[in-house]
C-alpha cells in the first residue's frame, strides 16, 4: 500500500478483527496518528462494538471506547434488517462464509455479515457515496464485494484488506 | 510437554537441527544443563540425534500424529512452539490457563483454517463457547506461530472458486 494509507472514498467501516491487531501490537496510538492525519473517522458497526467490549472486559478501559471519547472512532446505529439492500448483502456474507468454512449455513448467523450490512446502509440510505471495508475474513470480503455488486453498488465499495493496512500503519509510523 | 526442557528447546529442536551449543547460546542454563537436557529428551524418545559426529546435531521434527480425548486433536510442530511460546505471550498464556493445552491444540486447529482464510473468529466463538474478542485475539496470536513454523501455509481462497462454489450450494 504505498502513497495514501487510507482508500479515496467517503466513509472507512472496519471489522472487529482490524482493530484486535492494533490492541495486540499495543500500536493503537499509530493508527490514531494515521487516522487524524489523512483527517478520516473510522466507523464501527454496533455489532463491532460489542464484540470489542465484552461483558466481563479485564483490561481496565477498553482502547476503542477511548478512541470514540477522542473522536476518531464512531459506533453506526443497529443495521436495518428490514432494508432489502442490508438483509440481501449480509445474506451472501453468511453463505460466503458458510461454504468456506464449511458449514451448516444455520451455523452462521446473519449478524456476521454485520460489516457488510453497514457498508450496504450506509451507501443505501444515501449517507455515504463510497465505503472503504476494512477485514481480513477473506470470505466476508467476497460476499460483500459480489453483493453490493449486485446490488449496482460495485465500484463504490472499497475493500481493504486489514493485515496489509496494519502492517503499511505500522511501517509509516513505528520509529 | 509443559516440562522446563520442553519450552526451553522445543521451538529450536522443531525448527531446526541445533547442537547443545547453540541450544545454550540465549539461555540462562550452562552447556552442561543443556546437554543433560537433550540427553533426556533424546531418552524420552524425541528429539533425535541426527549426526554421526560430533559435535551433535538434534531434531524433533516432524511431528504429526492424532491425539484421541474427549475432543480430537492434531500435535503437530506448532503446538509445541506454542505451548513454549505460552510461557512469556500473555495472550497465549492466558488461553492456556482458562482452556488447558487440549484447548490451546484445538485453537491451533482453528487457527490453521484462518490462516487459510477458511475461520473466522465469530464461527470458532460460537463453536468454543468463547467471547469474540478472546478467539479473535488468540487466533491472531496463533496465527504468528504457524506462519513461523509452517510456512506453506497460505491463504487458499480463490474469489472465483469461491463465487463458483456458493452458486453451486446457493444457486437457483
Amino acid at each position: 500500500m504505498s502513497g495514501s494509507l487510507f482508500p479515496d472514498v467517503e466513509t472507512h467501516v472496519v471489522d472487529t478483527n482490524l482493530f484486535v491487531t492494533f490492541e495486540r501490537h499495543d500500536t493503537v496510538d499509530l493508527l490514531e496518528r494515521a487516522v487524524r492525519q489523512h483527517d478520516v473517522v473510522l466507523l464501527l458497526p454496533s455489532r463491532v462494538y460489542e464484540e470489542l467490549t465484552p461483558d466481563g472486559y479485564s483490561g481496565g478501559i477498553p482502547p476503542i471506547d477511548a478512541a470514540i471519547d477522542a473522536g476518531w472512532v464512531e459506533v453506526l446505529g443497529e443495521v436495518a434488517y428490514t432494508n432489502p439492500v442490508v438483509s440481501g448483502t449480509m445474506d451472501t456474507v453468511r453463505r460466503y462464509i458458510a461454504t468456506a468454512q464449511d458449514r451448516p449455513e444455520d451455523r452462521i448467523e446473519q449478524a456476521d455479515g454485520e460489516v457488510g450490512g453497514a457498508a450496504a446502509m450506509l451507501l443505501d440510505s444515501g449517507r455515504a457515496d463510497s465505503v472503504a471495508v476494512y477485514t481480513h475474513d477473506l470470505a466476508a470480503f467476497r460476499g460483500i464485494e459480489q453483493a453490493l455488486a449486485e446490488f449496482g453498488y460495485r465500484d463504490r465499495v472499497k475493500l481493504v484488506r486489514a493485515f496489509d493496512v496494519v502492517e503499511a500503519i505500522e511501517n509509516r509510523y513505528q520509529l | 510437554m509443559a516440562c522446563r526442557r520442553c519450552t526451553n528447546h522445543a521451538p529450536a529442536l522443531v525448527l531446526g537441527t541445533p547442537t547443545v551449543e547453540e541450544l545454550a547460546e540465549g539461555l540462562d542454563s550452562s552447556r552442561t544443563t543443556v546437554y543433560e537436557d537433550v540427553t533426556q529428551l533424546v531418552d524420552s524418545g524425541l528429539p533425535e540425534r541426527v549426526t554421526d559426529t560430533q559435535p551433535h546435531r538434534y531434531s524433533a521434527g516432524p511431528v504429526d500424529l492424532d491425539v484421541r480425548t474427549e475432543d480430537s486433536y492434531r500435535i503437530t510442530p506448532a503446538l509445541p512452539v506454542a505451548l513454549a511460546r505460552s510461557e512469556t505471550n500473555e495472550t497465549l498464556e492466558l488461553y492456556r490457563d482458562r482452556h488447558g493445552t487440549a484447548g490451546l491444540a484445538t485453537a491451533l486447529e482453528y487457527a490453521r483454517e484462518f490462516v487459510r482464510g477458511r475461520m473466522n473468529a465469530r464461527t470458532m466463538a460460537r463453536e468454543q463457547e468463547l467471547p469474540v474478542l478472546e478467539a479473535e485475539t488468540v487466533l491472531q496470536e496463533l496465527r504468528a506461530v504457524l506462519l513461523d513454523v509452517e510456512p506453506d501455509i497460505t491463504e487458499d481462497v480463490d474469489p472465483d472458486e469461491l463465487d463458483a462454489a456458493v452458486e453451486d450450494r446457493f444457486g437457483e
